[in-house]
Parts: structure tokens; C-alpha cells; sequence
């Protein structure tokens, strides 16, 4: 594997992780938990 | 709630905020139906004296300065005789 | 400074909706909620901090508006909560502002003597009082406070004229509880103090006796009649569409260069390989094939903007009566419906101000059909796919209107269905509509909310679009197989996905990969576009001659396996008219659960509304092929 594929696998590897966390712990931050751009965070 | 009651004022004088013309100046003599509450606290009080703006399915009128749409049931409880 | 060791007093706002309490707790608090011309806007209550002049620490409450405490609707009922320390979650306030129109004395005064008489320590602010002065209006505040018993502050929030003699009268200790000066709760209560008012406005707020004939009432001769009013109100709804098109052109071309420069940059920097990729395909293609609508989006926030604060939305409420009646809801939920058409979270929420359960529930069943911003980039990428013309012709702005007008009709036939299932109401409840007067647009107050909204659609786009667009480009691209183009793709795990998904929505007039997209756009309906900037990217192995198609090219020049083009007439059309009826969004499917109080309710819609959008579509695409389109 090159290093181009490297550096993406692991950027996609962070992203996904990134997700997961999100997904798990959801209501970290007050409100609806979701930023859909009403501005009711 | 009790207030003086239409019949008070004889035939002449009781018409509902619906027969009034367009345009004309009118002094609220008496609520009565299920709405009246609500209208108090819109302001159409007994002695308050309003236009009447627009007719049709809302009524709209002017109440102390303030435009108010109220639908033709409303205003068919409010009892009104012309400022002369 | 004073020491803060116990939590902060609380101070609640209160006053008749359209009173400007809002206003004020944003001058107060350096907030920037949302505001509007009409009844109706705060539904729900916001907290803000602070200062008084010596430095103590405030919790300011700013509470819906309410007419009385009697609180017949849902929101007026959360502002006699919050007072009376009912409300989870708030404490009962230490001191209340009751916000007062000075123009509008002998009607607002009303509230103020009842919270007075709740034997909290109130402060009146006497706001709008420009307005009052300049319709002849003579206001003696000294004298009210002196038959009130309580500090009365004159301002005019919107200017930030007053705040600072608010701050004053809130410095500490509090004043305290006025005097009742009646018992509440007895019915002869309501009629002194309606007497008590009459004369009080006599003495301090005399007005001219007739009512004066102002612009607004020539204007509304106009707006409100029978037939011009409607002529008005189309008139207004295409010029804000045809607005978005036309305005958003320059800006759009502008991004979409720098989206261009760009990945050439990029592209000439670094050799072909699995980064560049991800970076050029993924990242910028995925991202950008969404921010490129920013600047409708803007346009979009701007005229609702712009209409909220003149005050026509009243006006429009109004008119709408008649026809949503025969919905089976009132022009009271047209403002709700309206506000959805940005997002229907803040819509659902709205639906607060309807008095009716069962309106209010059939409101929040069909607000997801009001196509909401998050539309808007799969809307504008379609579209033009559509009419294969320039941007900006009014023929797109017509399809937008069609499109609008579509899932607005429908949602009203639905609430009609639902209106008679729920049954009638056990009270009745009239239509009443306070009509503010026309205004000025608070260009400042515009200009933030605009930006802010702006900022939350570029940090969507930033993160979660952002995200979603990296794991579609992993998703398609790997595994890897020989093979150039068309093949590399099916190899892919996307490739596989779209092929079982591909008979589902075939019969819709889609592919494999138009499905994938509609079923990853369930995160957020802009995904779509990001999916499709993915899945449709440019064949590396095409070579170097292959220009940068813009991605709308890209997916005009699509083609099935047989060579028959993927996006005709007929399938843009049932691929819109899904998006119009689909409901893909779960914070809304949160909000609804919420306020309608079950998620029954949340459930049902989400299953009705994706089983309608699936059926709307097929039977578009395939009565259409029988008509042999």
C-alpha cells in the first residue's frame, strides 16, 4: 500500500470512529442534541 | 358573568358587531356567549368604543388603536350600539 | 462586586404577544432570538443572563406572550407556568417585567394587574413608545406608577432606549410586591379593575377618540381584500422564489470557481492515488456539491426574515383563513406551517399558539410537507436537470413554485383526512388575529439571524455532510478491483449496496446508485447531493483530457447500462416528488414525538409519509411510462 491509501484509510478509520462515539453519547450537549440549523441547539 | 342583560336596551339599539356597516364608529354595550372571556381579554369590553374595518367571514376592528380579526361567531356575541 | 454565592435571582418577561419582550430580553441578555412582527413567535422559553448596574448576576426568563392568565393555548399556559413556579426545570421568577405597548394601554393593562395581583414584585416597561407618541398618544408614566404601585420604565427596546433605566429599577433589593388593591378570582374583580383602566387611561394615556386612518389601513384595504389580497400574496411568494433563483447566480458561480480552482490545485499538486481521491472526490466534490447553495439558502432566511418582521405574515394568516378552514385548521396555523417552510422544528414547536388539540396535532402532522430548507440543494440540483437552461430563468422559478404548491396542497388534503378522524372539538375555538402594524424590517436584527443560520448550514456542512461525504468515498471505493469506471464501482461495497437496492427503486426510475444516494440522504436530505457527487465522480481512467464537469453535467450525461440516459423528464420528476413527500429528518421525528406528546404519533408520521413518497414516485414514474413519456 502506498502511502496515499495509508493517509486515507486513516483518515476514513478516524472519521468513522468519530461517528460512532457521536452515536453512542448523543445528548453531550443540551437540546435536541442535534444541529439542524433552527438554532435550537 | 352577569351584566345588564340586551334586553335592557330594547330592539333598536341591540345589534351585533355582524350588522354593523363597514367604516362606522360603534360602542360595545354587551358581551354574551361562550367567547366573551376571550374577547375581554382581546379588549372588546363592555363601553369600549371601536370601528369596524372589514366584514365577511373574520370581522376585522379597531379596538383602542389595534387591528383585531375575530371570526363571525365571536363576533355575533358582541352586542354594540352607534356613537352618534 | 457582590459576592455570587447563591444561584441567581430570576427575572421573567411577560406581556401580550407582539409586545417586543423579546426584543428587550435580546438587548438585555446580547442574545439574538427570534423575532417577528406577529402573535405568535416566542412559543417556547429562553433563558439569558444579565448584569444589574452593580453587578449582580440575573437570570432572565423571556416567556411567551399571553393575552391573560387564563392561557388558553398551549404556550400562553407555559408563560402562567413559568410565573407561578410550575414550570420543571425554572424557578418561580424573584421579580417580573410585564412588557406593555404604550400604545395599546387599556388592553395590555389588563395582564399587568393580574400579575400584579400574583403578589410578585413587578416592574411595567412601557415599550414602543415612539410609536405611541408619534400617533398623538400622551402618556403620564409617573402617575401610573403612582395608581399602580410599581416602577414604570418607558423605552423603546427596539432602539435600546430604556435599558439602562430597566437596569436601574432592577438593581437590588427588588421592589417589593405592590398592594392588592382587589381579591382575584371573584368575577366582580374583572370588573373593577376594567373600570379601574378606562379611568386610569384617561388620566395618564389619553388617546385621540376616533381611530385615525394610517397607511396601514390603505395597505390592508389592498392586502386583505378578497381577490387582490390573494393576487398580492402569489405575487409576493414567486417574487421571493424567483428572488433565490435570480440573486443566488452570481454568488453560486462564484463558489463553484473556487471549488474548481481548487481541485485543480490539488489535482496538480499531488500524483493520482487513494488521498487525492478522497480529497478531491470525496471531500470537496462531497462537500461542495452542498455549500455551493449557500447563497440560496441566505436568500431564503433573508426573505422570511424580511416578511416576519413587516408584519404581512398577519396579514397573510388572515387570508388563509378561509381556505385552510376548509382543512380543517384555522389561519392560525399557517404561521406555524409558514416557519417550516425553513425548518419544521421551530414550525412544530410554533403549533404551540393553536388552541385546538386536534388543529394542533394535524399541524404538526403535515409540517414536514412544507419542503423545508434542507431541501433546497437536492431541489436546486434537480431542477435545472429538468429544463436544460440557464440558471435564473423564471421557468425554475415556476418548477420551485410547482414543487412548493404540490406538497402544500397535499399536506392540506391530509389534514382534512385527519381533521375528521380526530373528530370536532369538545370547546370551541374561534379564530382571533391580532394585526400588528406595518414596520420597518430591523435590518440588524435580520442581518445576525441570516448570518447565524448561514453558519449553521456551512458547520452542517462542515461536519456531519463532511463526514458522511469521507465514509461514501471509503464506501465506494473500496474493496478495489480491476477494472476501470463503471466496474470499480459495483466491485465497491457501495457498488454491492446499490445493486440490492437497485430493484426496489427501479421501478421508481432510479439506479442502484440514485437509491444508495436516497438512502443515505435519510441522514440529512443534503447528503443526497454529496452521494451523488461520489458515486457519479469523474473516471480517473478516463484520463487527463476529462474536464471537471460541473456535477450537474456529470449527472446529465448519466446513463443506464444500456445507454438510455438516467435522468429523464420523467424520473427527475418522480425523484422530486419523492423528496417533496419524504420525511427524512429525525430531529423533526424527536420535536414531533415531543409535542404531540406520544411517539405513536412520530412513528405513524415517519411510516405514512415514507410509504406515501415511495408511492407517490412509483406511480408518477410508471403512469407516466404508460402515457409514454
Amino acid at each position: 500500500m502506498d502511502w496515499q491509501t495509508l493517509i486515507a484509510a486513516g483518515i476514513v478509520i478516524v472519521t468513522l470512529t468519530i461517528f460512532l462515539v457521536r452515536l453512542v453519547r448523543p445528548q453531550q450537549r443540551g437540546g435536541c442534541g442535534h444541529d439542524c440549523g433552527c438554532g435550537k441547539k | 358573568m352577569e351584566h345588564a342583560s340586551a334586553a335592557e336596551f330594547g330592539n333598536e339599539s341591540a345589534m351585533t358587531l355582524n350588522q354593523v356597516g363597514v367604516g362606522r364608529d360603534v360602542r360595545i354595550r354587551v358581551l354574551q356567549g361562550p367567547g366573551c372571556d376571550r374577547l375581554r381579554d382581546l379588549g372588546f369590553c363592555e363601553q369600549v368604543q371601536v370601528r369596524k374595518l372589514a366584514g365577511g367571514r373574520n370581522p376585522i376592528c379597531s379596538v383602542c388603536g389595534t387591528r383585531l380579526a375575530i371570526s363571525r361567531e365571536l363576533a355575533e356575541q358582541v352586542l354594540v350600539a352607534p356613537v352618534l | 462586586m457582590h459576592a455570587a454565592s447563591e444561584s441567581p435571582s430570576t427575572i421573567a418577561l411577560i406581556g401580550n404577544p407582539n409586545t417586543g419582550k423579546t426584543t428587550l430580553f435580546n438587548a438585555l441578555t446580547g442574545a439574538n432570538a427570534k423575532i417577528g412582527n406577529y402573535s405568535g413567535v416566542t412559543v417556547d422559553i429562553k433563558s439569558g443572563e444579565t448584569y444589574t448596574p452593580h453587578g449582580k448576576k440575573l437570570r432572565v426568563l423571556d416567556l411567551p406572550g399571553c393575552y391573560s392568565l387564563r392561557a388558553p393555548s398551549p404556550d400562553e399556559q407555559v408563560a402562567v407556568d413559568a410565573l407561578t413556579g410550575d414550570l420543571p426545570g425554572y424557578a418561580k421568577p424573584d421579580l417580573v417585567v410585564c412588557v406593555l405597548d404604550a400604545s395599546n394601554l387599556e388592553r395590555h393593562l389588563q395582564l399587568a394587574l393580574q400579575v400584579i395581583a400574583l403578589q410578585i414584585p413587578t416592574i411595567l416597561a412601557l415599550n414602543m413608545v415612539d410609536m405611541a407618541e408619534k400617533s398623538g398618544l400622551r402618556l403620564d408614566p409617573a402617575k401610573l406608577a403612582a395608581e399602580l404601585g410599581v416602577p414604570v420604565v418607558p423605552m423603546q427596546a427596539s432602539a435600546g432606549k430604556g435599558i439602562i433605566e430597566l437596569k436601574q429599577a432592577l438593581r437590588f433589593p427588588f421592589p417589593s410586591a405592590a398592594h392588592a388593591m382587589w381579591v382575584p378570582g371573584t368575577d366582580d374583580a374583572e370588573d373593577t379593575r376594567r373600570t379601574f383602566i378606562r379611568n386610569l387611561c384617561e388620566l395618564a394615556a389619553r388617546r385621540p377618540d376616533a381611530h385615525q386612518l394610517t397607511f396601514a389601513d390603505q395597505l390592508d384595504d389592498w392586502l386583505l381584500h378578497p381577490v387582490w389580497g390573494w393576487v398580492a400574496f402569489f405575487a409576493i411568494m414567486f417574487a421571493v422564489f424567483w428572488g433565490i433563483f435570480s440573486f443566488a447566480r452570481i454568488p453560486m458561480g462564484w463558489i463553484e470557481s473556487a471549488q474548481g480552482v481548487v481541485a485543480g490545485g490539488v489535482e496538480s499538486l499531488m500524483p493520482a492515488g487513494d488521498l487525492r481521491s478522497l480529497l478531491v472526490d470525496g471531500v470537496l466534490g462531497g462537500v461542495g456539491g452542498v455549500v455551493v447553495f449557500l447563497p440560496q439558502i441566505v436568500l431564503l432566511f433573508f426573505f422570511i426574515g424580511l416578511l416576519e418582521s413587516s408584519g404581512y405574515m398577519a396579514r397573510a394568516a388572515y387570508l388563509m383563513d378561509g381556505v385552510m378552514s376548509r382543512a380543517g385548521l384555522s389561519g392560525k396555523a399557517f404561521l406555524p406551517l409558514f416557519s417550516s417552510y425553513a425548518c419544521a422544528i421551530p414550525g412544530v414547536m410554533a403549533s404551540r399558539t393553536i388552541g385546538s388539540a386536534k388543529e394542533r396535532l394535524a399541524t404538526i402532522f403535515i409540517a414536514p410537507w412544507m419542503s423545508c430548507s434542507a431541501r433546497l440543494p437536492v431541489y436546486f440540483l434537480i431542477v435545472p436537470l429538468l429544463l436544460h437552461e440557464n440558471e435564473g430563468s423564471w421557468k425554475q422559478a415556476l418548477v420551485l413554485f410547482a414543487i412548493y404548491t404540490l406538497g402544500t396542497l397535499s399536506a392540506f388534503v391530509v389534514a382534512r383526512v385527519l381533521r375528521r378522524k380526530l373528530g370536532p372539538d369538545h370547546t370551541a375555538h374561534h379564530f382571533m388575529l391580532e394585526l400588528p402594524p406595518y414596520r420597518w424590517p430591523q435590518w440588524r436584527y435580520i442581518f445576525r439571524h441570516v448570518l447565524e443560520r448561514g453558519g449553521s448550514f456551512v458547520a452542517k456542512a462542515g461536519t456531519i455532510i463532511l463526514g458522511i461525504s469521507i465514509l461514501l468515498w471509503a464506501l465506494s471505493t473500496y474493496p478495489k478491483a480491476d477494472g476501470d469506471g463503471a466496474d470499480a464501482l459495483a466491485a465497491s461495497a457501495m457498488g454491492r449496496i446499490g445493486a440490492v437496492i437497485e430493484p426496489v427503486v427501479r421501478p421508481l426510475g432510479f439506479d442502484g446508485r440514485v437509491g444508495t444516494a436516497i438512502l443515505t440522504s435519510f441522514a440529512a436530505r443534503e447528503v443526497f447531493n454529496s452521494s451523488l457527487a461520489v458515486l457519479f465522480r469523474v473516471d480517473e481512467a478516463a484520463g487527463e483530457e476529462a474536464t471537471r464537469n460541473s456535477l450537474r453535467d456529470r449527472l446529465a450525461l448519466a446513463k443506464w447500462p444500456d445507454g438510455t440516459p438516467l435522468f429523464t423528464p420523467l424520473s427527475i420528476i418522480s425523484l422530486l416528488v419523492f423528496y417533496i413527500y419524504a420525511l427524512q429528518c429525525l430531529p423533526t421525528s424527536v420535536v414531533v414525538a415531543k409535542e404531540a406528546g406520544s411517539w405513536k404519533w412520530a412513528l405513524g408520521q415517519l411510516a405514512f409519509m415514507s410509504g406515501f413518497a415511495y408511492a407517490a414516485s412509483l406511480g408518477v414514474f410508471q403512469i407516466g411510462k404508460l402515457l409514454g413519456f
